[in-house]
């Protein structure tokens, strides 16, 4: 079972779309990766099956942030909660039920309004172009492109 | 001055809850306490709706077991039209239900209840999960996730995504099954016959050994059972007639007709509750207490109708009894379905009929009143609409599984507490987390879904409280 994806790059996209700017993650990865309420144990077959893994959530952010790509780890932090993981412990869950250590980064988009609906915030959408720059960048293979 | 034990939020359930254990002045148990406390209130909002929107509105009452009530939507809505859907849309939507059944029965075994069994009662809470079980056992924890996986990509090759699918509609289904997604079954059900006898071998061997107290005082008392069955008394799923059987084996009531299920249902409400009390009428409240799912289903039939599920249910009821009454079985009867799905599941997409392309029937409104039922993973499942002409509903009354098995649910989380709390609770003492956790499982034998129940969102804590006679919480543990 594997994702859609650009060259073994998988792309998931988390959060809520009718729950105004969660929705982003599901937003940019339309049509190029997987779409998901929330990470959860199954995907870990998924994400060892690719060669490199991007996640794509709302970003409940400090003022005056903007859309950040960074490097995203493996931990074995234990959770409570069975039905959604970290994107860290998935990406240690790869690696220790599938034997894949799969470099990852995570794009945070700041997110301002989470109230029910399907459309963003004027804040979210003037964060847009910036999100998509960084999401080509690491399509191209950039790990860390300039804004 | 009495106590209560207050468990809020309970863990590892799909819901919100707590439990409260109510102590009296010597510090003997007197009262436990299953509540429910969230509510959402779906029965109401749909008035006014079309029918034909209920089962995408119905299915997004819970993401674990939106199947179910798709399905009975989708039934529901087939009496409402007045037709009798084709043979290839009877058995695609059957295809839907086992693999809803395998993939829910795989989390409830896997992820919820088998840290219990596997890391023991008294291990650290904070590793006493699916997590904790990956890094104790990988190739168990890999392949029950594997079969989980199974049951859900059937559901996505079928509707097109693993939850909140809108591929059942009355009248049939939308889209039939592809050749691809037929081979991909069949290359997978090898690897998921392997994960089930695995976790059968493994789960009769803990039975054996260090479960045996469990089995005694995890709700072992007797009760109704409830479930469909065949007209033959087979295990059914989705068809069929109700069946009641008693703890003694005997069959109460049979071929019962969802239609009339208001002459032998009734629903009781308890004011520190959300979570409705159903019982069996004739037998009124309280008395009337029955169980629906898996143990349920396995209870009520004669037999499963295939050779290795009727072999693994000869040997639940030769170590559980005939009709088994401990709560405990649950979990051994999910794991008998698992196969029953698996055996069907085969016979399934190996018959010629579920690829025809015959798959939906349309017609006009020719009913105002229709009862739909279905087995959902935790029980048997009603959807009960009343429509005017146009279609628009004007009454909706949903029985859920979880709601049946609320009396049974609060009868053994007190069996547990009478049996792991010290009796008295010495005044100030602190009750050990390991107890508390025996108390939680105890409503995790029913693998309870209290979004479904209440029709409201979902989260999985649990709280726990010990209650003084004045009210007063003496005691409490938060997880979650």
């Amino acid at each position: 079972m594997s994702g859609p994806g650009v060259e073994g790059a998988l792309l998931i996209g988390i959060g809520n779309p009718l729950r105004g700017d969660d929705g982003v993650g599901w937003h940019l990865v339309e049509g190029l990766g997987l779409q998901r309420h929330q990470l959860t144990p199954e995907l870990a077959e998924t994400v060892a099956a690719a060669d490199r893994l991007l996640i794509v959530d709302a970003w409940l952010a400090p003022p005056r942030s903007r859309c950040l790509l960074r490097p995203l780890l493996a931990s074995d932090g234990w959770e409570r909660d069975t039905h959604r993981v970290a994107p860290a412990r998935l990406l240690a869950l790869a690696e220790q039920l599938f034997e894949r250590c799969v470099p990852a980064h995570e794009l945070l988009v700041p997110a301002f309004d989470f109230s029910w609906g399907d459309h963003f915030s004027p804040q979210l959408r003037r964060q847009l172009p910036q999100a998509r720059r960084l999401l080509r960048g690491w399509l191209q293979g950039a790990a860390a492109p300039r804004a | 001055m009495t106590r209560t034990v207050i468990i809020d939020p309970v863990t590892r359930i799909e819901g919100h809850a707590k439990i409260t254990l109510h102590l009296d002045e010597a510090g003997h148990l007197t009262d436990t306490r299953f509540h429910v406390v969230e509510y959402r209130g779906f029965e109401k909002f749909c008035e006014g709706r079309p029918f034909t929107e209920m089962a995408g509105i119905t299915a997004r009452i819970c993401g674990i077991c939106p199947v179910s009530h798709l399905l009975a939507a989708a039934k529901t809505g087939d009496k409402l039209l007045a037709l009798a859907i084709p043979p290839a849309a009877d058995k695609l939507r059957r295809l839907l239900n086992l693999a809803q059944l395998t993939q829910s029965h795989a989390l409830s075994f896997f992820h919820l209840s088998s840290p219990d069994f596997l890391l023991g009662w008294e291990s650290d809470p904070a590793k006493r999960n699916v997590f904790g079980l990956m890094a104790a056992d990988p190739d168990l924890a890999r392949a029950g996730i594997r079969l989980r996986q199974f049951g859900q990509q059937i559901l996505e090759l079928l509707g097109g995504r693993k939850i909140h699918s809108t591929w059942a509609v009355p009248g049939g289904v939308r889209t039939p099954l592809s050749q691809e997604a037929k081979d991909w079954i069949l290359d997978r059900l090898p690897e998921a016959r392997a994960t089930v006898t695995l976790a059968l071998e493994l789960y009769k061997k803990l039975l054996d050994g260090p479960l045996q107290k469990e089995q005694r005082v995890f709700g072992d008392f007797p009760s109704l059972f409830m479930g469909l069955v065949t007209p033959k008394g087979l295990w059914e799923h989705i068809d069929g007639g109700i069946r009641f059987r008693d703890a003694n084996g005997a069959i109460v009531a049979d071929q019962l007709s969802e239609d009339d299920y208001a002459a032998f249902l009734g629903e009781a409400v308890e004011p520190w509750s959300y979570l409705k009390f159903p019982y069996y009428k004739p037998l009124g409240y309280p008395d009337g207490i029955y169980r629906v799912g898996p143990l349920a289903r396995l209870n009520v039939c004669d037999s499963i109708g295939t050779p290795w599920a009727d072999r693994e249910l000869a040997e639940l009821r030769q170590r559980s009894g005939q009709t088994a009454t401990s709560s405990f079985a649950y979990h051994h009867a999910r794991l008998v379905e698992i196969v029953a799905c698996l055996e069907a599941i085969e016979i399934l997409v190996n018959d010629p009929d579920l690829m025809h392309g015959r798959i939906r029937l349309r017609a006009s409104l020719n009913r105002n009143e229709a009862v739909g039922v279905s087995e959902a993973p935790r029980g048997t499942l009603f959807h009960h609409y009343k429509v005017d002409d146009d279609g628009l509903l004007t009454s909706v009354n949903l029985i859920i599984a979880t709601g049946q098995n609320n009396l049974a649910m609060n009868r053994t989380v007190h069996q547990i507490a009478q049996a792991y709390i010290p009796d008295p609770v010495p005044a100030g003492a602190e009750i050990p987390e390991a107890m508390l956790n025996r108390v939680e499982a105890g409503i995790r034998c029913f693998d309870p879904c209290l979004s479904c129940s209440t029709h409201a969102a979902g989260q999985m804590p649990l709280r726990l409280q010990l209650l003084a006679a004045d009210g007063t919480v003496l005691a409490e543990r938060l997880r979650g």
